[in-house]
Formats: C-alpha cells, sequence, structure tokens
C-alpha cells in the first residue's frame, strides 16, 4: 500500500462525510465554472462578434460607461474616414429590442448602412442581404430566428414597428447568432434619433492593423480630431477587444462572478476546515500511535492535508462536470441565449480547479497542525 | 430541564464543529442580505425620489430594452402639460459616466430644464443653482462632491470638456447626492441628442379620484404607440439595471442557500453518525421517533439561528462599510430594511431544515439495539 | 409449559410464549421456542454464557425486539409489531445498561429527566422527581455533576434512578455490574435488594456472574438460545 492509497482509504472511512464534503467544494467548483465562465464568455462572444468583421478600433463618445448610451453625430464618419491609416469605416446604431418577455436584458438589434463592410461581412443562409430598396426589412441571426420561429418574408415587430425578416444571417458565435441587423436609416428613425450612431467601427488598413504602434498613432489621430469650429470632438477611439473589456456591463458581470465565486468558496473551505477538523480530533488515539511507530510530524501533516486535498479534488472534478452541465442546460434556455457559450474555455476550468486545492490547501492546514502537535504520550494514555 | 436545553448542550459536545458550521450559514446569511438589500434599497431609493419629486405615471419611449438608450421628443411634454388634471410635468435626460481617476464607475448625470422643479427642490448648500443659459457648468450632490474632493469654482471633465462646478447640493435621496446636474439643452449636446429627453415623470391633480391617474395615463397613450406610460412603482421594476442587480442577487443567494444547506447537512450527519449509541438510548427509554427526529431537527435549527443572528450582522457591517467605498456610495445608502433581514434568516431556516433531513429521519430510524450493541 | 414459579399468586406481569427469534445474519445468538412468566414483584436473574441467547431474551421482554415466531405479553397486551413499542418502553419498562448510555453533556439530573419528555410532567416537576430519584439512589449531593466527574458505580446508579423516571412496573438490567468494580457492583446489587424488598418493584437480572445472579429470588438458566432450567430445576420440554 502506498501513501496515497492510505489517503484514500482514510478519506472513505467516513463516506458520508466525505461525500458531502466533496459535493460542497464541488458546488463551490461548478458555481466558479459557470458564473466565471458565463463573465468571460460573454466578453470573448462580444470581441469576437467585433474582431470576426475585422474591426479594429471603436469610435464611441469618451466617458460613456455604457455602450449604448453613447451618441455620435453621424457625419463624423467622414472625417474618420480620411484619417491615414484607416482602410474602412462602418457607422453603427444599436439598440436592445424586447422580443416579447423571457430575454433578460433584451436582443441587441444593430442598425448599418447597406454599403458598409459590416453588412457585406455577414454570411446570409437563407434569403438575402438588405438592399436600399428594401424599406423596414431586417436580417436575424439563425439561433434568433429560431427561437423567434420566424422564416424569410414573416414580419417581425421591433418597437411597435412590423419589420420584414429578409435574409438569416450565420453568427459568428453564439452572441452574434441572437442579434438582428437593419438598416442604419429605418433604426435610426425608429429610434428617433437621425443622424445619430452610438459607435463608429473602423477597419485599419493591413499594414497598420498588424503594427502596434501605428495603430496607436492612428487612435492618437482620431481622438485629436476637431470639429469646423476647432472644438475637439469628444471622441475616444479604443481597440475591439478593450473596449468591450471596459464597459461597465462586462465589469458588473466580472465582479458578480468573482464576487460569488470567491464566497461559495470560503463557505466550501470552511466545510473542508471541519471535516479534516474532526477526523483529526476523532484519530487523536490513531495519530499518537503512528507517531510512536516513527512517523515524522512531517508525514503526519503531510496525511492530513493530502486527505484534504484529495476530497477537493475529487469535489474540483464533480464541480467541473456539474459546471459544464449547468452551462450546457443554460445556454439552451431562451432567457440566457446568446448570452451564455455552451462551451467553457480550458483556463476558466483551470482556475476554477486551482481555487479549490487552494481551498483544500486552506482548510487541510490548520487540521494538520493539530494533528503535529498530537502528543504521542498523552494520545496513548487517552484510551 | 426543558428539551432547549438538551439541544443547546448537544451541540456544545462539538463546540468547534458547531462554531465552524455557525461561521459557514453567516457568511451565506451575510452575503444574501447585502445584496438582495442592494437590490432592494436601490429599486427603493428609485421609488422614493419619484415620489417625493411628484411622480404617479412615468413617460417614456415604448419597447426600448435599456431605458438610457432611448427618448423621446421633447415636444411631447409640452403635450403633456396641456392635459387636464396634470399638476406638474418634470422632463430629464439622464446618463451614466465614468470618472475614473476617482474610481467611479456609474455616475448619473441628469439634464434639468433651467425652471425644473427638481432644481429648486434640492438643497443648495454651497455657490448657487444652474440658471438658464449656463454652458459648462455643472452642479454636483454633495456625495459625488466629496467623492471627487470638488469645491464650488473647481472643474471636471464631462465628454471630454472642461466644466465649472457652480454649486453644490444636498438631497434626501442617494441618487441625487451622487449625481451630476447640467442644463438639459447642455447635456442634449453633449450627448448629441438634440431635442430629447430619457423621460417625463407626472404628477396627477388627485382631487379627483384615484381614477384620474388613469384617465391621464390613457390619454397619454393615445399620443401614439412609441409612448409607454407607466405608474412609478411598474416603471421601476422595468428598469434594466434593476433586474439585472436583482437577478444577480437571486443567483448568488441561490448559491449560498444550498451551500449552507449542505453544510448543515455534513455536520448533522457527522453529529448524528458519532451520537448512535446515545440516539438508541433515547430509543430504548422509550421516547417515540418523532421526538428523536424533533431533538435533531431543534439542534441544526439552533444553529440556524445564531448562523442567521450572526449573518444578518454581519451583512449589516457589509453594507456600512460597501457605503462608505467611494466607487459605490453613490449607489449604497448603508441601509437595510428588516424585512430583508427576515427573508434571510428564513432562508438559512429553510436551509438548516433540509440540511438536517436526513440526519434526522436516519436517527429517527435508528433502533434501540443500537445502543445495545454499542458497548461504550 | 411447566411454570414452577412460587409467586403463582401475585398477578403476571409478563409473559414469553414459545417465542422464537432468528436472525437471518447469525451474528446474534437466536432464541429458540422460550417461554416464561414473570410476576409482578419478582426478583428475577437471566444467567448464561455469552452468545447464549439472554441478551435477545432480554430484548424480547423489553419491547426493544419483536419474536419472530411466538408471542410477548405484557400485562395480557401482546407486544406484536405494530404496536407503539416505543410507548411501552417509555411508561412500563425502565433499562439499565452495561455501559450505563449517559449524555456526557447533561448533568445528573439532567440526565435523569430524559425519559420524562415522554410523560406529562412540567419542566418544574420533571426537576423535582429526578431530584427525589437521585436522592433514592444516594446522589443527592451529585445531582449537578457531569458523567465524566462521577465514579462508574455513581453513574450506574443515575442510570438507575433514570430507570425509574416514569416508575414503571418492570426494571430490566443488562448486566448492570458488568463495567463496575466489586465494592460499586455491590453496591448496586444492595439497590436493587431495596427496590425490590421496600418498593416491591419487579426486577429482571441478566447476567454470567453467579454471585450477581444469587441476589435474585429466581435464576434462569439460558443455554444455546433456549431456557434449560430454573433456580437448578431443569425444565421440561
Amino acid at each position: 500500500m502506498n501513501f496515497a492509497q492510505l489517503l484514500v482509504r482514510n478519506v472513505c472511512r467516513r463516506k458520508l462525510r466525505s461525500v458531502f464534503t466533496c459535493l460542497g467544494v464541488a458546488l463551490a467548483v461548478a458555481t466558479t465554472v459557470t458564473l466565471v465562465g458565463f463573465s468571460s464568455g460573454l466578453q470573448r462572444s462580444t470581441a469576437e462578434a467585433y474582431e470576426g468583421r475585422g474591426i479594429d478600433l471603436v469610435v464611441v463618445r469618451t466617458g460613456v460607461t455604457q455602450r449604448l448610451t453613447s451618441s455620435l453625430d453621424q457625419s463624423i464618419g467622414r472625417q474618420l474616414r480620411s484619417v491615414p491609416g484607416v482602410d474602412d469605416v462602418n457607422p453603427s446604431q444599436t439598440d436592445l429590442i424586447s422580443f416579447g418577455e423571457g430575454s433578460l436584458v433584451g436582443i441587441p438589434v444593430h442598425g448599418w448602412p447597406v454599403d458598409g463592410f459590416a453588412m457585406r461581412s455577414l454570411t446570409i443562409t437563407s434569403g438575402r442581404l438588405l438592399s436600399e430598396r428594401d424599406a423596414d426589412g431586417i436580417l436575424l441571426g439563425e439561433s434568433l430566428a429560431a427561437s423567434l420561429n420566424k422564416r424569410i418574408g414573416d414580419q417581425v415587430e421591433v418597437e411597435l414597428k412590423p419589420f420584414t425578416v429578409a435574409g438569416i444571417f450565420a453568427g459568428i458565435n453564439v452572441y452574434d447568432n441572437m442579434t438582428a441587423v437593419s438598416r442604419l436609416a429605418d433604426l435610426q428613425t425608429l429610434m428617433d434619433r437621425p443622424g445619430e450612431v452610438t459607435e463608429f467601427q473602423v477597419k485599419l488598413a493591413p499594414r497598420v492593423s498588424s503594427d502596434r504602434s501605428a495603430a496607436d498613432r492612428v487612435r492618437q489621430l482620431i481622438e485629436h480630431l476637431h470639429d469646423a469650429e476647432g472644438q475637439p470632438l469628444g471622441i475616444a477611439a479604443l481597440p475591439a477587444r478593450q473596449f468591450v473589456e471596459n464597459s461597465t456591463e462586462m465589469g458588473l458581470a466580472r465582479a458578480m462572478a468573482w464576487g460569488t465565486s470567491a464566497l461559495a468558496m470560503i463557505i466550501g473551505s470552511l466545510q473542508v476546515l471541519n471535516t479534516m477538523l474532526m477526523s483529526v480530533f476523532e484519530r487523536v488515539h490513531e495519530i499518537g500511535v503512528l507517531k510512536a511507530l516513527g512517523w515524522s510530524t512531517s508525514r503526519v501533516v503531510r496525511m492530513i492535508v493530502g486527505e484534504a486535498l484529495a476530497i477537493c479534488g475529487i469535489g474540483a472534478c464533480v464541480g467541473v462536470a456539474l459546471g459544464v452541465g449547468i452551462v450546457r442546460g443554460l445556454s439552451a434556455t431562451a432567457w440566457l441565449g446568446g448570452l451564455l457559450r455552451p462551451e467553457v474555455a480550458p483556463p476558466v476550468l483551470l482556475a476554477s480547479v486551482g481555487a479549490a486545492l487552494v481551498i483544500g490547501a486552506l482548510g487541510g492546514f490548520y487540521p494538520a497542525w493539530r494533528a503535529a502537535k498530537v502528543s504521542v504520550l498523552q494520545s496513548l494514555r487517552y484510551e | 430541564m426543558r428539551a432547549l436545553t438538551m439541544v443547546r448542550k448537544n451541540l456544545w459536545l462539538r463546540p468547534v464543529r458547531s462554531w465552524l458550521t455557525i461561521a459557514g450559514l453567516a457568511i451565506a446569511v451575510g452575503a444574501i442580505v447585502s445584496l438582495v438589500g442592494i437590490a432592494q434599497r436601490f429599486e427603493q431609493a428609485f421609488l422614493e425620489l419619484y415620489n417625493r419629486r411628484g411622480g404617479d405615471l412615468v413617460v417614456q419611449r415604448a419597447g426600448g430594452a435599456m431605458q438610457l438608450a432611448s427618448g423621446i421628443d421633447q415636444r411631447v411634454g409640452q403635450r403633456i402639460r396641456s392635459l387636464p388634471h396634470v399638476q406638474q410635468v418634470i422632463g430629464s435626460l439622464m446618463d451614466m459616466v465614468a470618472f475614473e481617476q476617482s474610481d467611479l464607475f456609474a455616475v448619473i448625470v441628469n439634464g434639468w430644464e433651467p425652471d425644473s422643479p427638481v432644481l429648486s427642490a434640492v438643497d443648495t448648500v454651497s455657490g448657487r443653482r444652474l440658471r438658464a443659459g449656463d454652458r459648462q457648468r455643472v452642479m454636483l450632490g454633495n456625495v459625488l462632491a466629496a467623492n471627487l474632493g470638488k469645491h464650488v469654482g473647481d472643474r471636471i471633465e464631462l465628454y471630454g470638456e472642461p466644466f465649472e462646478v457652480v454649486g453644490i447640493f444636498e438631497s434626501f435621496s442617494i441618487l441625487e447626492s451622487g449625481a451630476v446636474f447640467v442644463l438639459l439643452d447642455e447635456l442634449q449636446r453633449l450627448m448629441h441628442r438634440p431635442n430629447h429627453v430619457t423621460g417625463y415623470l407626472v404628477e396627477v391633480d388627485k382631487t379627483g379620484g384615484q381614477n384620474t391617474v388613469e384617465q391621464v395615463q390613457r390619454q397619454i397613450e393615445a399620443f401614439g404607440p412609441q409612448i409607454s406610460v407607466l405608474p412609478t412603482g411598474s416603471f421601476i421594476k422595468s428598469i434594466a439595471q434593476i433586474k439585472v442587480v436583482r437577478a444577480m442577487a437571486d443567483v448568488t443567494s441561490l448559491v449560498a442557500i444550498v451551500i449552507g444547506a449542505l453544510s448543515v447537512a455534513n455536520t448533522m450527519t457527522m453529529s448524528v453518525l458519532e451520537r448512535r449509541a446515545e440516539i438508541g438510548m433515547l430509543h430504548a427509554v422509550g421516547w417515540r421517533p418523532s421526538r428523536v427526529l424533533t431533538l435533531i431537527l431543534l439542534e441544526s435549527l439552533l444553529l440556524c439561528v445564531v448562523g442567521a443572528v450572526a449573518g444578518c450582522l454581519l451583512g449589516l457591517v457589509t453594507i456600512k462599510a460597501m457605503a462608505h467605498i467611494s466607487a459605490l456610495s453613490g449607489l449604497v445608502d448603508g441601509r437595510l430594511s428588516a424585512s430583508i433581514l427576515l427573508d434571510g434568516c428564513l432562508l438559512a431556516l429553510a436551509a438548516g431544515m433540509l440540511g438536517a433531513l436526513y440526519p434526522a429521519w436516519w436517527a429517527m430510524r435508528l433502533t434501540p439495539l443500537a445502543a445495545l450493541r454499542a458497548k461504550t | 409449559m411447566n411454570d414452577s414459579s412460587p409467586s403463582i399468586d401475585r398477578p403476571v406481569l409478563l409473559q414469553v410464549e414459545h417465542a422464537s427469534r432468528l436472525y437471518p445474519d447469525g451474528n446474534v445468538t437466536a432464541l429458540r421456542d422460550v417461554s416464561l412468566t414473570v410476576h409482578t414483584g419478582d426478583y428475577l436473574s437471566i444467567m448464561g454464557p455469552s452468545g447464549s441467547g439472554k441478551s435477545t431474551l432480554l430484548n424480547l421482554m423489553g419491547a426493544i425486539d419483536v419474536p419472530t415466531s411466538g408471542e410477548v405479553y405484557f400485562e395480557g397486551e401482546s407486544l406484536a409489531p405494530q404496536r407503539r413499542l416505543h410507548k411501552i418502553r417509555a411508561h412500563k419498562i425502565g433499562f439499565i445498561f452495561q455501559s450505563f448510555h449517559l449524555l456526557p453533556t447533561l448533568t445528573a439530573l439532567e440526565n435523569v429527566q430524559i425519559p420524562m419528555f415522554e410523560g406529562s410532567l412540567s419542566a418544574r416537576q420533571r426537576r423535582a422527581r429526578a431530584g427525589e430519584l437521585l436522592e433514592l439512589v444516594g446522589l443527592a449531593e451529585r445531582m449537578h455533576h457531569l458523567p465524566a466527574q462521577l465514579s462508574v458505580g455513581q453513574r450506574q446508579r443515575v442510570a438507575i434512578a433514570r430507570s425509574l423516571a416514569n416508575d414503571p412496573p418492570l426494571l430490566l438490567a443488562d448486566e448492570p455490574t458488568g463495567n463496575l468494580d466489586s465494592r460499586s457492583g455491590g453496591e448496586v446489587l444492595d439497590l436493587f435488594d431495596r427496590l425490590h424488598r421496600q418498593a416491591g418493584r419487579t426486577l429482571v437480572v441478566i447476567t454470567h456472574s453467579q454471585e450477581v445472579a444469587e441476589r435474585a429470588e429466581r435464576i434462569v438458566h439460558v443455554r444455546d438460545g433456549q431456557i434449560v432450567s430454573e433456580n437448578g430445576q431443569p425444565c421440561a420440554r
């Protein structure tokens, strides 16, 4: 019998207790996998939706914290296009629409010019792209079309106005698949914000795009643009990924994910502490015998910490399986559809398992110290 | 001896285990109480603000899932004012900005008309109130001013432009005392939304009975399908940010309570298993099975009560501490309602009962033979 | 059935009739076709080596276990499995265990009150009665001590006081002196004598010790799951 087998046997001695403790750790891990997976997945999805269309920079009004509340004059687009290093500019108006009940925050609808690069980048799976003649036409992402149960030629109501489904597109990812696209002018009219956009999407020239310092120079140029009277435009140009990461929504999601996970981990670690402490208390005599037989203090410590880690290791595995299952299940619901990717990124899994092992070590250390302090003489007299 | 004495003494057999379980529950309850508390206070703060400012109805654009992102034309305000029974109409354009140097990420900016009753309602403690024609000038709520370290005459940067602080005001509501006030036309220019407001707060003259409110609501709704009119209470419940905060609080509560229940289950199972001889004796001396079940459930209940009380205290301390963190001070005012505390306690008790159910059932089913077979 | 009891004039308290108790796993000694009658006021000891089935017999008599065949009657009523046996245990039988089974966190006074929860006494009355019982067993001075602060003999006397809590007509003791030294064992047996003579209590004591058994009026010998003799007279079967 090797040392690891001894650990496993000790853990199995009180099966129910070990199972409950494992479950506690598993729930903490599953919480982390689900919530952190959710927030980082949402961030990745949103960033991918930009990068997948070749968007390098996003131009918004400075100081805005929520993407959708930014508002810019569409005419700035011409100035942006003339900045050296800029390849193409796509004005974009985005609004969140509640298509009926069921969705937590609403479905993003983008308004894009029909001849812009964003519109042209869409992969149409049925129907066609919008053209100048398609007044009040709309394109739906595949999942959105499926969940609304709409086909080409059907009508959907956006802010009480009927739009005709002209095409269905394959999104870049699950998030993109739950969006809709209409003509910029139509959305502006609908929102009562003619001539205004929420952001400009900027594609840099290939040689600039690959060169970080060149791209930064373009950002500087854009941020220093002036209007006709020499007043600064008050706009910020951010790399797409950074823009997504800095938004209030993402910050909130991140804070909530890590906060709740930390809470679950703390309670889980208290439970490991409790279990291991009880285990040491009830084995005082046994530990005394081990020491009498010549075990070093460090081996006793390793045994107890090892048992705690074994419990957490098993718990972590169960938790990862549980978390992945929950993410799969939730991503299929309408409530979170599009916000949650069905897969969890390996770094998230690694971080969750790592956290579980840390709580195992934390929860095991004090009991191990108590075990190390057991006096051979006293524990043998105990009986 | 009363039954409770026995329950208490049984728990005291393993003080470390009992305290650790109580600590776990307290953390769970503390988290629930503070998070749900924040969500609810946030909602109440809106409601209180709207009620004190005299609001029966909120008029905004229909269909938009994000209130801040949509707006309606200012001309609607004139039409509402001309309706019968309408006492007061407050229009505002609203935005959220960040002051990243001061670690403030969600500061409300309100654009008011120069004659807006809100500007007279707040208490200007230094400087002056905004006047018609004030360009690049702001008033700051006292909490925000303190967080930014700004005084009258100082400059702040808003939307990339410099602004002069002309006044500092105090308000009963954290939503105002943590906010920036500018003139409506200034904010419209800054946000690039000419002639737009986020919404109107309408006060109705209710001397003609409560149904005048509904009457006015129907009249405004008749303006067109793109206008939505909601009583303040239902409007607040529909705010996207509040819905998200609530969902977050619910998720955290769920996680906390499930793990809490599990830790109670663990403790009570351990406790019952190591006391099988004692429990067998209770059966042997004739305790009815339900009494044994009750004993174990009561032990768990006592753990949870102590955990819940400690959790409430923890929650209160957390909330108070959060109110002192400048990043949150504009959103959290450090108060908790009794009903939230009660809810947190009830949740903990439910978790305790759930966690103790299996061990208690196991103890109830134990036969007295167990006591006789265990010889020590 | 040949009942050689000398106490034929007193009412029957407990009757075991052709009772058998078989265990599927075979770990516990089975009991085969045993009959025994206990009259009110009897002091009976059941003797036998370990593994003879005497504990199984005690379990049947104490409503802790039920026979696989045959019947056990208490005051003329059958202890069939569907009966609420815990009521019999609470009010009709006082148990005394070899290893006392006192709750370590409760004082002597509190331990004695445990069976009284099944009765109708108020907390104050429970306390008063527990005090009287401890006085009866000679522990009035020690009622606020925890079991760990008492000698083993004193612990067993607390357990005896506990068995009297609901004033049961029958006391059942399972090796009551098994964990005691001879002096405190003698004290416990003296207490049994007193309870029997002065209070007229019915006592059934299980033991493998001749010395303990001889204190009783009747001695029943059990071997291999059967009663083999009573007071030295072999049982006719």
